[in-house]
């Protein structure tokens, strides 16, 4: 968890200093579990170089197959990903079509008559199973049961 | 003071034993259950470092922490990429598995280890030679160590040290 606090940090002063706003990026770690969300592939380019030069500096080994840069588009996927991604990013990441972030599979959406049809279905799903299982909390808190952690 | 019991669950699907009658490693898995003392310093220690805990770390790091929970981490994604692809933006996710990309120990590496130091403080012993993997000798000098007590009774271990 120190390690995703100190990614954050870093992640968060370089996307400031070069003038992004809260619309360019997002930052979202879960415990240690970290994820950055751009919408330039050169941020995403800059983000995974810096990632690589912190464990470096921290003396860690870094694997790629645990690293992942997934692409989404408004529209279609495109086909030739790879040239617009680039050999550099390729060598120190693993370019993926979707990604499991807080149990959901994070894919290229489905567009079907011009409205998306994608993983909000699966996002809405989930988020109603969390609200379920903050309801049982409360029910538990009601009856003096306490629970030492919140999901 | 004792610390804590340590536990070695056998899974239930494959109980295969060794020669030398001793669980080997891919069927067991040690637990260690902690005494009533020791969780009550953990407790103390938890209230005293959380205000602290939280207030290093940045507002993006959830999990565990007040009012930061896994729902709403869900709803900032969808906002984000519903938000750019509403201004036709393409949306680049660079997920990190810390833990596995960064921190993975190596087990083996980890009982040689142990089993190198246990080595160099006990003398040697003839039946050593007959255990195939690292891990039976291991869990055998646990068992014969000075500060172990064994209860035949239950399968458990005292631990009378730090664990």
């Amino acid at each position: 968890m120190a390690y995703a606090n100190k990614f954050a940090k870093a992640v968060k002063e370089i996307s400031e200093s070069r003038g992004l706003s809260r619309e360019d990026y997002l930052v979202m770690n879960w415990a240690d579990d970290v994820n950055y969300m751009f919408t330039n592939i050169e941020d995403a380019e800059r983000t995974i170089t810096l990632l690589k030069e912190i464990a470096v500096e921290l003396k860690l080994p870094f694997s790629k197959a645990k690293c992942k840069l997934v692409g989404m588009y408004p529209k279609k996927y495109p086909q030739r990903l790879k040239q617009k991604i680039g050999v550099e990013v390729e060598e120190l990441v693993t370019v993926s079509k979707e990604a499991k972030i807080l149990g959901i599979t994070w894919s290229q959406p489905r567009f079907q008559q011009g409205k998306i049809q994608m993983f909000s279905k699966d996002a809405d799903e989930t988020i109603k199973k969390i609200k379920e299982v903050q309801l049982k909390m409360k029910r538990l808190k009601m009856f003096k049961c306490f629970l030492d952690r919140t999901t | 003071m004792i610390c804590g019991r340590l536990y070695l669950l056998q899974s239930e699907k494959k109980k295969l034993k060794s020669t030398t009658g001793l669980p080997s490693k891919k069927t067991t898995r040690p637990i260690t259950v902690s005494s009533v003392i020791q969780k009550l310093l953990e407790k103390i220690l938890l209230k005293r470092i959380t205000d602290l805990v939280i207030r290093n770390t940045e507002v993006e790091n959830a999990g565990f922490k007040p009012y930061m929970s896994c729902e709403l981490q869900l709803q900032r994604m969808k906002m984000f990429l519903l938000n750019s692809l509403k201004k036709d933006k393409p949306t680049y996710i660079v997920s990190c598995d810390i833990k596995s990309a960064y921190d993975n120990v190596n087990q083996n590496l980890l009982f040689k280890h142990f089993q190198e130091k246990i080595l160099s403080d006990m003398d040697e012993d003839p039946d050593r030679e007959n255990f195939r993997e690292s891990t039976e000798m291991l869990l055998y000098y646990i068992l014969k160590a000075p500060n172990v007590k064994i209860y035949e009774r239950n399968p458990t271990i005292h631990l009378t040290k730090g664990v």
